[in-house]
């Protein structure tokens, strides 16, 4: 549940300007291997093999794409030493920059799978006093280690673990274009799925992007909001997906043609730990989108 | 833009000692036993104590955020180096908030909002409170500040949420 505390800190302050908060001009997805690495693979060359990827990524689909303002990482089941302080997170960073031409300026595993969305606040905070902003968010769900935790358990099912590439120009203009949440673990599920009614009410046409979940817990979302513009089930294909989820039902609805560059769409996720974010992104009728490197 | 005060204080015990207190010393459910073999491939030989289970560090970590509103003002804003979140341990409310950033190499966003603001911006490295086999922690942790004014120093502002982990105050490491 909110709390009024946490209601007053998540709102955004009012702005004049219309122009969309958040245009998406890449989205991109490829899946790693799970393992990604063999067991004996020192942890040194298994981050510089990760590194290596996630540059290549980042390389792909962001150079020639005009300057990037901010370059941010974030993650749910990364390494701790690669997002931290130590050194292997500094060569880490620096394997990426290696690949890409830049490292990314901060990385972040405070906020689980919904970490795109408290990027995206923190991005528009500074588009305020700058004018907008060019981010590029890579979500990064890979367990180096392997650790039968991280491959799945009956709270999320199955995992996906792979490399979400976004390229999004944030710009202050509309303040409700997100939505952060915050509810104990029990309520989460409930909590969103009102969150996203009152969010998908007033913008009637716009479809919505879900986490994958096992099919109890999305019959459970499906109780709270009116879900006839929701994204296909796509759990079976990918698994849950960590904080890529609603970005991989946006590739596979744009592969399908119900979803199409110019248009708007709803994407949202849930944390384990029961945080969430709802926001609205349009798509730029230029998208650059990839699913697996194939546009 | 003013320059940093900075300060380093050495936490030197548990804020709940004589009390007893689940340990955690695991933030992650080890499900196999190949799990176990995986953890001990990078466990540390660390010779300084973990002080605190995840519990206790969040609560750290809200304590000084509050102290930190209320001594430098609700506008001040916060970028706080962690570690790995713990699972199934949610953030307190007011670390989610819109006046924080949480993660790690902060110090240039921190610089950023201090070039940019007039307002107070503090950066905390809280990453070296070693809570957990895998933490290469000291359990010292750091803070500098921007826009505070030169009075009161940096760690007497901080002190008052510090007080029950008997802080020790060495010599400021630069930092970033």
């Amino acid at each position: 549940m909110f709390t009024p505390h946490a209601a007053e800190a998540f709102e955004l302050r009012p702005q004049a300007a219309a122009a969309p908060s958040f245009r998406a001009h890449t989205v991109a997805y490829r899946h790693t291997e799970t393992p990604f690495v063999a067991a004996d693979v020192s942890l040194a060359d298994a981050s510089a093999a990760l590194a290596q990827r996630v540059g290549e990524e980042a390389r792909l689909y962001a150079t020639n794409s005009g300057p990037i303002d901010d370059y941010v990482v974030t993650t749910t089941d990364l390494s701790q030493f690669l997002a931290d302080s130590s050194p292997y997170a500094e060569q880490f960073r620096a394997g990426i920059g290696a690949t890409y031409g830049r490292i990314p300026d901060w990385i972040t595993n405070a906020y689980e799978c919904t970490g795109w969305g408290f990027i995206l606040r923190y991005v528009l905070q500074k588009a305020r006093l700058t004018g907008p902003r060019r981010l590029l968010l890579q979500i990064v769900d890979t367990d180096i280690h392997n650790f039968g935790y991280w491959i799945g358990t009956s709270r999320w099912g199955k995992s996906g673990f792979g490399i979400c590439t976004l390229l999004i120009e944030v710009t202050p203009g509309e303040d409700d274009m997100l939505t952060l949440g915050n509810a104990s673990q029990a309520h989460a599920l409930v909590q969103m799925g009102r969150s996203l009614r009152s969010f998908t009410e007033s913008r009637p046409g716009v479809s919505i992007a879900l986490p994958f979940f096992p099919e109890m817990s999305r019959r459970a979302l499906f109780k709270c909001f009116d879900t006839s513009l929701a994204h296909g089930d796509h759990y079976q294909r990918f698994g849950h997906s960590f904080g890529s989820d609603p970005w991989l039902s946006v590739l596979t609805e744009l592969d399908s043609g119900t979803l199409k560059p110019g248009q708007d769409c709803i994407v949202s996720s849930l944390a384990l730990n029961g945080y969430f974010s709802i926001a609205q992104v349009t798509l730029a009728p230029q998208l650059r989108h990839a699913l697996e490197g194939k546009a | 833009m003013t320059s940093a005060q900075t300060c380093s204080l050495l936490l030197l015990s548990n804020p709940d000692k004589s009390r007893a207190i689940p340990c955690e010393v695991c933030n992650l459910p080890l499900l196999e036993p190949q799990d176990y073999v995986r953890r001990a491939v990078y466990e540390h030989a660390n010779t300084a104590p973990v002080l605190v289970n995840n519990q206790q560090y969040y609560a750290l970590l809200a304590a000084l955020a509050q102290q930190l509103w209320l001594d430098s003002g609700a506008q001040t804003r916060l970028f706080i180096q962690v570690r790995m979140p713990s699972i199934d341990l949610a953030l307190p409310a007011s670390l989610l908030d819109a006046r924080v950033t949480m993660g790690t190499h902060l110090w240039n966003e921190a610089l950023f909002w201090a070039g940019q603001v007039q307002t107070p911006v503090l950066w905390i490295s809280a990453d070296r409170i070693r809570r957990d086999l895998w933490d290469d922690g000291d359990n010292l942790i750091s803070f500098a500040s921007w826009n505070t004014g030169s009075e009161p120093a940096i760690a007497e502002r901080v002190l008052p949420a510090l007080a029950r982990f008997t802080p020790q105050i060495v010599a400021s490491e630069l930092l970033p």
